[in-house]
């Protein structure tokens, strides 16, 4: 009996290959087959192979990356200073990363309370009240997500230009052995076989705080009137600007100012920020001794970002 | 002469299911390094980036020569054809589909990209044919390809 078993291969005439950047997916079939045809005594015959299906196999490699433009600048005593990097799973299954901080010994200053949060609004900038503190961080195949390393910085006295080296280190919890090729059988998606691949399933991104400028407290006093036409009785204002530069913070920041001789302090004249403090000790922060005036700041910050500026006026009187 | 006819189909039949029976087997292989010696075996670790080894053997188990052999293997789908690794044990003609119902030499195979005509890259084929002229009774020969997982 004739037998010609005609096969159509439908093809897809625009065929989009959708191609992962790390390969195929582990736990995707890859299915091959034969078709023989053949002919005996002029009589045609066809038959199929078996089928043979081969799952991919699971890569695990991760990728993690320093992701500011230029070293963090920072100074002593500051809280909650940020690096930002980018985690990416570049091995081609799902995987859980352990997240770590690391510090390099050598670096010229240490780190307190290190503290690793994920971008979890990613909007690239960190959140304290939305931002999650986390240990580990799920990821599929290409995918990424931001991380923050959240530290406070020492006290002390720090050379300009001092750095802290600090990374976040990322490990496959299926394998993360370090060294490529280690395999994890049935440990992979769909029970197929995990094995580090390049990375070795692990991967640190260093990141940089860097000391800025030292702090320097800069006081600019001015007087009106000015100039000549001063007489007996005539009322002075004195005014003093207390600015910070560079980066840094200081403790019990107290300003003081002689009454020049030949004046006399009015009474209940003192001021900061144009707010009236009493002459005598008590719990605002300015006095007048007597013989000076005396404003207790505090603690002051400086930061390039939000410069600190305070004014100081009181007034004397031409004896 | 219907009857006889009947008959002579039946016979036909019959000695077509008694004496034609060329079967065609498949298997995929991959290369291992086992004691320092490095050697074709089972494929069962399969990541992206591995060169996999396809061997379609076909065994005349019947008592008659067969000829004209044509066995086609479509190239799987993520899998990439390694030029020039078509092979046969015997003698055959291979030929190469990049939409699987026209099959050509290298030479005549051709791709449009942004309207320029260019010959085809290897990676590009759909799939592999080969004809192998005869098989004599009781003979077996294979054919094969290597393709790399993307």
């Amino acid at each position: 009996m004739r037998k010609i078993l005609f096969i159509t291969l439908a093809w897809i005439a625009v065929c989009i290959t959708n191609i992962f950047a790390k390969g195929v997916l582990a736990g995707t079939e890859i299915s091959n087959f034969s078709i023989l045809q053949y002919e005996i005594d002029g009589v045609s015959y066809t038959t199929d192979s078996n089928t043979i299906t081969d799952k991919v196999d699971q890569v695990l490699d991760v990728s993690v990356v320093w992701n500011d433009t230029a070293p963090i600048i920072v100074s002593s005593g500051e809280s909650d200073r940020v690096l930002t990097f980018k985690v990416t799973n570049t091995g081609n299954g799902q995987d859980a990363f352990d997240l770590t901080h690391e510090a390099n010994a050598s670096s010229a200053f240490a780190v307190n309370n290190p503290r690793i949060f994920i971008d979890t609004n990613s909007n690239g900038v960190f959140d304290i009240s939305i931002d999650q503190m986390a240990s580990s961080i799920t990821l599929a195949a290409d995918g990424f997500s931001t991380l923050f390393l959240v530290a406070d910085m020492p006290t002390g006295s720090f050379p300009s230009g001092s750095i802290s080296s600090n990374a976040i280190a990322a490990k496959s919890t299926i394998g993360g052995s370090g060294a490529p090729g280690t395999a994890y059988p049935g440990a992979g998606t769909d029970g197929v076989f995990a094995v580090d691949g390049i990375s070795g399933g692990v991967d640190k991104g260093w990141g940089v705080y860097k000391m800025g400028e030292e702090l320097n407290v800069k006081l600019i006093k001015s007087v009106t009137p000015s100039g000549s036409e001063v007489f007996i009785g005539t009322i002075l204002r004195y005014n003093i600007a207390v600015e910070l530069q560079g980066n840094g913070s200081v403790d019990n920041l107290i300003i003081t100012d002689n009454i020049p001789s030949g004046t006399t302090y009015v009474v209940n004249s003192l001021k900061l920020d144009g707010v009236s403090l009493t002459d005598v000790s008590d719990s605002d922060s300015g006095r007048f001794t007597g013989s000076s005036i005396e404003v207790s700041l505090g603690t002051a910050v400086g930061s390039s970002g939000s410069p600190y500026s305070k004014n100081i006026s009181f007034e004397v009187k031409i004896d | 002469m219907t009857k006889s006819f009947l008959s002579v189909l039946l016979i036909f039949a019959f000695s077509s299911i008694l004496y034609a029976d060329v079967s065609i087997k498949s298997e995929s292989l991959q290369e291992k390094t086992i004691n320092k010696q490095t050697t074709w075996a089972k494929a069962t670790k399969v990541i992206p980036g591995t060169k996999v080894r396809y061997i379609n053997t076909i065994s005349n188990n019947g008592n008659e020569i067969a000829q004209n052999l044509v066995i086609t293997n479509s190239i799987p789908k993520h899998m990439l054809y390694v030029d020039g690794s078509a092979k046969c044990t015997g003698v055959c003609s291979t030929t190469y589909s990049l939409d699987g119902k026209l099959f050509d030499v290298p030479a005549k195979l051709f791709v449009t990209e942004n309207g320029k005509k260019r010959a085809a890259k290897a990676a590009e084929y759909k799939a592999i044919r080969w004809i192998v002229q005869t098989l004599g009774a009781k003979q077996s020969s294979s054919v094969q390809f290597d393709a790399i997982l993307e």
